[in-house]
């Protein structure tokens, strides 16, 4: 009973596939995105009540929709950035979903990834939203600039493209810097620097990336998580880089039997997070540092030692793979996850605090 | 109890406990979903103004990709043109026809373009300038929240990403001032000005700090330097003015310093001082009365327990038959030069006072009129400086009672004995005064007096002038 227990608080059927789910900052409420079996994108908006799930808002829009993110808005706004099957980029007032507040043509093919910084008070700077499309290119766009984004990261002309899986944000410690980490199907990582524009440090992990995900975007870079096919889980620590030595120290561990679709860290403790599996098994990390977190080589430079995860929970509530998972920021504890099985849930994972 | 009940037994405690847990926990959740709702309430309510400000961000990220695409794009353009306008030397029909003029305005267009750059330094130097407008905005910020440092920093970074735009040492200068480093401000200053040697901010700003520096004469210069930039301003002129005060006031007398062997040898005489003054006399008086007051007014424990929050009656009561057994002695009131109550005595200090020329308008003529107001002498000596033709100028928004009242004392005292005025001439002119009739209406019996007296003089004047006239004049002061 001194284990955290993964409750489940809620679940409601749907008959749409879901493929996203984000809490609305600041509120008992969450977004679910997802595509009707006629081809038309939706985005329902339920809040919690007393042991269920209320629909509040629904919509339905032309494209089917990827995934979204409340990264890049002020709390009290709350646009949610979505991405969807046809490469747009829409940001939508909940208030008042008739129409985005921005739209743009992103990419040639399906966003896959997307995510936000510089909004809901977390981190200075400008706000940037970054999409990683099958197209190839993973591109960063600024909601005040139209049509055109602000950095686009591609391959060169004569090389082949490759889809980009996963995007994320981090070291956005001021207003000036922040970096932009890309993952591929080849199982290429790529971490750029928007600074600079230029490469930091790139990788491969010989599975294709399905989600990257820094352990917090507002401080200088501390961990990495990339969770990838055929059951991978690595965590690189970000802090000390060597390049003779790959770059970034990290640890992997092996989990679910299955892809490892996402991997999300606990909002209000970085070293907890979250992988869900192609099982539709959720499994609860914790991160452990190592004694000394720098260490010498054997030319005196400095190198990254990485610490040791070790599983708290797991529990399996679907069959199907879970494609969203989001923590509340507002409640420890708290999450709601979408899968495959048309099912959205509501989860409470106890004893966080005492981890 | 065998084992197998034991664990029956713990395991219905813990599934027990799981319960209660549970029942805790979404009990827990409950109330966190009713706090949250309460608060997202709040946010929403909050005005759009606020959602809406995008102020404050930093600036659009440049674009790297997209940079190199368009300076592609500008050489194609420039090499056609060029194709097209190369002339040959001999063609001298073609070059007959050329307008100047128009390739001119052609290049200019080229060049006001924003958003086309031949090189990448002119791009990036774009970009610099535009971060460092927005250091100064936030510099700005900090400098109305009172954060100088901050401010400090703020401009700092601007000067380092745009050297040549004079307004960030100038800000930079406005914050050293208020932190009172005026050595390092003049020299921000002076930065400004060599930047742009009209930014009149700068001198301003620069001759304050010279000011507090004690350098008299550089902010002096500086001054005149932002009088002549800024002919207009007040602010100039008074500041010139402080500092032209300042400089005048320092002419002291200095104490004599001389050393030991210098000074005099003779011996110190005592001399006698005699009081003239009779303040201190009077001083003395009060002070004496005050303490007989005190020595009456004593204080008894039983008049302590009096002073409770109830009996605030009896504690007045007693404080009065306190009072009534100490007789004052009269003491001649003070001379206040404001009240008006010994004539005499302020008639012999008020005989030097100045009086001022004839006014030009009618706020000059109240203003003169309040300094003399005192003085009846003087203000009968100034009015006669003044045109009768004037008159209707300057009491333009009207006469008021009492100015009519001493008007026409000073009429009737003065002029009427005074054989060089035209008395004619002032009351005519008087009575075209604006409202003087509805004025006419309030007059005090004094008042009339003094026009009955008036009257009386006019029409033993009646050879001089015309007689509908004296008429006129003599029906306008009817009543």
């Amino acid at each position: 009973m001194e284990k955290p227990q993964i409750i489940l608080y809620a679940q409601k059927s749907l008959n749409y596939t879901l493929f996203d789910c984000k809490w609305i900052p600041y509120s008992a409420k969450f977004v679910v995105l997802g595509n009707h079996a006629r081809g038309t994108g939706a985005i329902q908006v339920y809040e919690l009540a007393s042991g269920d799930v209320k629909l509040v808002k629904e919509t339905e829009k032309l494209k089917a929709f990827k995934c979204g993110t409340f990264g890049a808005s002020k709390v009290e706004t709350r646009h949610l950035a979505t991405g969807d099957f046809d490469g747009n980029l829409n940001i939508w007032d909940l208030e008042r979903l008739e129409q985005p507040i921005y739209s743009v043509k992103a990419h040639k093919e399906i966003i896959n990834a997307i995510d936000g910084v510089g909004g809901l008070g977390i981190g200075e700077g400008a706000p940037e939203i970054v999409t990683a499309s099958r197209d190839g290119s993973v591109k960063v766009w600024d909601p005040r600039q139209k049509d055109v984004p602000v950095a686009i990261i591609e391959p060169a002309e004569n090389e082949t493209k490759r889809d980009a899986w996963a995007a994320c944000f981090g070291h956005a410690y001021n207003s000036h810097e922040r970096c932009v980490c890309s993952g591929y199907d080849n199982g290429d990582i790529k971490l750029f620097d928007l600074r600079n524009m230029c490469l930091k440090w790139e990788t491969n992990v010989k599975n294709g990336v399905c989600c990257l995900e820094f352990d917090r975007k507002d401080i200088i870079m501390n961990k990495l998580l990339a969770t990838t096919l055929e059951s991978k889980i690595n965590v690189y620590d970000m802090r000390t880089q060597n390049d003779a030595h790959g770059g970034f120290a990290k640890v992997t561990e092996k989990a679910h039997d299955s892809t490892v679709w996402l991997g999300k860290h606990l909002p209000q403790n970085r070293e907890v997070f979250m992988t869900c599996g192609g099982g539709g098994s959720m499994y609860l990390w914790k991160y452990s540092y190592p004694p000394n977190r720098v260490a010498k080589d054997a030319n005196g430079e400095e190198m990254g030692v990485p610490g040791t995860i070790q599983l708290l929970q797991n529990v399996g509530l679907s069959s199907q793979p879970i494609s969203g998972f989001d923590w509340s920021p507002d409640k420890l504890g708290l999450a709601v996850s979408t899968s495959f099985d048309q099912t959205v849930r509501v989860i409470v994972c106890t004893k966080l605090n005492s981890i | 109890m065998s084992d197998y009940e034991k664990k029956m037994i713990e395991l219905q405690f813990q599934m027990k406990e799981n319960q209660t847990y549970m029942h805790d926990c979404f009990e827990d959740l409950e109330s966190w979903t009713k706090d949250i709702k309460e608060k997202e309430k709040k946010i929403l309510e909050e005005p759009n103004s606020i959602k809406n400000s995008n102020k404050g961000l930093p600036p659009i990220r440049a674009i790297a990709t997209t940079k190199k695409k368009k300076k592609k794009t500008k050489k194609d353009q420039v090499e056609t043109s060029q194709k097209q306008k190369k002339l040959a030397s001999y063609d001298y029909r073609a070059w007959d026809k050329i307008d100047v003029d128009k390739m001119c305005q052609e290049i200019d267009d080229k060049k006001t373009s924003s958003s086309e750059y031949t090189t990448d330094e002119e791009w990036e130097e774009e970009q610099r300038k535009v971060k460092a407008e927005w250091e100064k905005e936030r510099g700005n910020q900090f400098f109305k929240d009172n954060m100088l440092n901050e401010a400090i920093n703020c401009y700092t970074q601007a000067i380092q990403l745009d050297p040549l735009n004079a307004v960030y040492p100038g800000n930079r200068a406005m914050c050293l001032l208020k932190q009172e480093k005026y050595g390092a401000a003049e020299a921000d200053c002076t930065l400004a000005i060599e930047l742009d040697s009209k930014y009149a901010k700068a001198y301003h700003r620069r001759g304050t700090a010279r000011f507090k520096l004690g350098k008299f004469e550089e902010a002096k210069k500086d001054y005149e330097m932002l009088l002549k930039l800024e002919p207009n301003s007040k602010l100039a002129q008074t500041e010139l003015n402080k500092l032209e005060q300042l400089v005048e006031s320092r002419n002291l007398v200095f104490p004599v310093f001389k050393k030991e062997e210098e000074k005099s040898q003779k011996p110190l005489r005592r001399i006698l001082i005699e009081e003239i003054n009779d303040d201190s006399i009077e001083r003395n008086e009060i002070k004496r009365n005050l303490d007989e007051i005190n020595q009456k007014i004593v204080l008894t424990d039983k008049d302590e327990s009096l002073f409770s929050l109830n009996d605030k009656k009896q504690e007045l009561e007693v404080i009065n038959e306190k009072l009534e057994n100490v007789d004052l002695k009269e003491i001649e009131p003070k001379p206040d030069f404001k009240k008006i109550d010994k004539p005499e005595n302020i008639m012999k200090i008020n005989v030097n006072k100045a009086i001022p020329e004839a006014p030009n308008n009618g706020y000059q003529f109240k203003k003169d009129w309040q300094l003399l107001n005192d003085n009846i002498e003087s203000l009968a000596k100034y009015f006669k400086k003044i045109s009768p033709e004037d008159y209707p100028k300057l009491f333009l928004n009207g006469l008021e009672s009492d100015h009519l009242s001493k008007i026409l004392v000073i009429f009737s005292e003065y002029f009427l004995s005074d054989s060089e005025i035209d008395l004619f001439k002032c009351l005519k002119y008087l009575s075209s005064v604006k409202r003087f009739q509805t004025q006419f209406m309030f007059l005090t019996s004094n008042d009339k007096k003094a026009i009955e007296k008036l009257m009386n003089h006019i029409k033993s004047l009646s050879e001089r002038y015309q007689k509908n006239e004296l008429e006129d004049l003599i029906k306008k002061y009817q009543f």
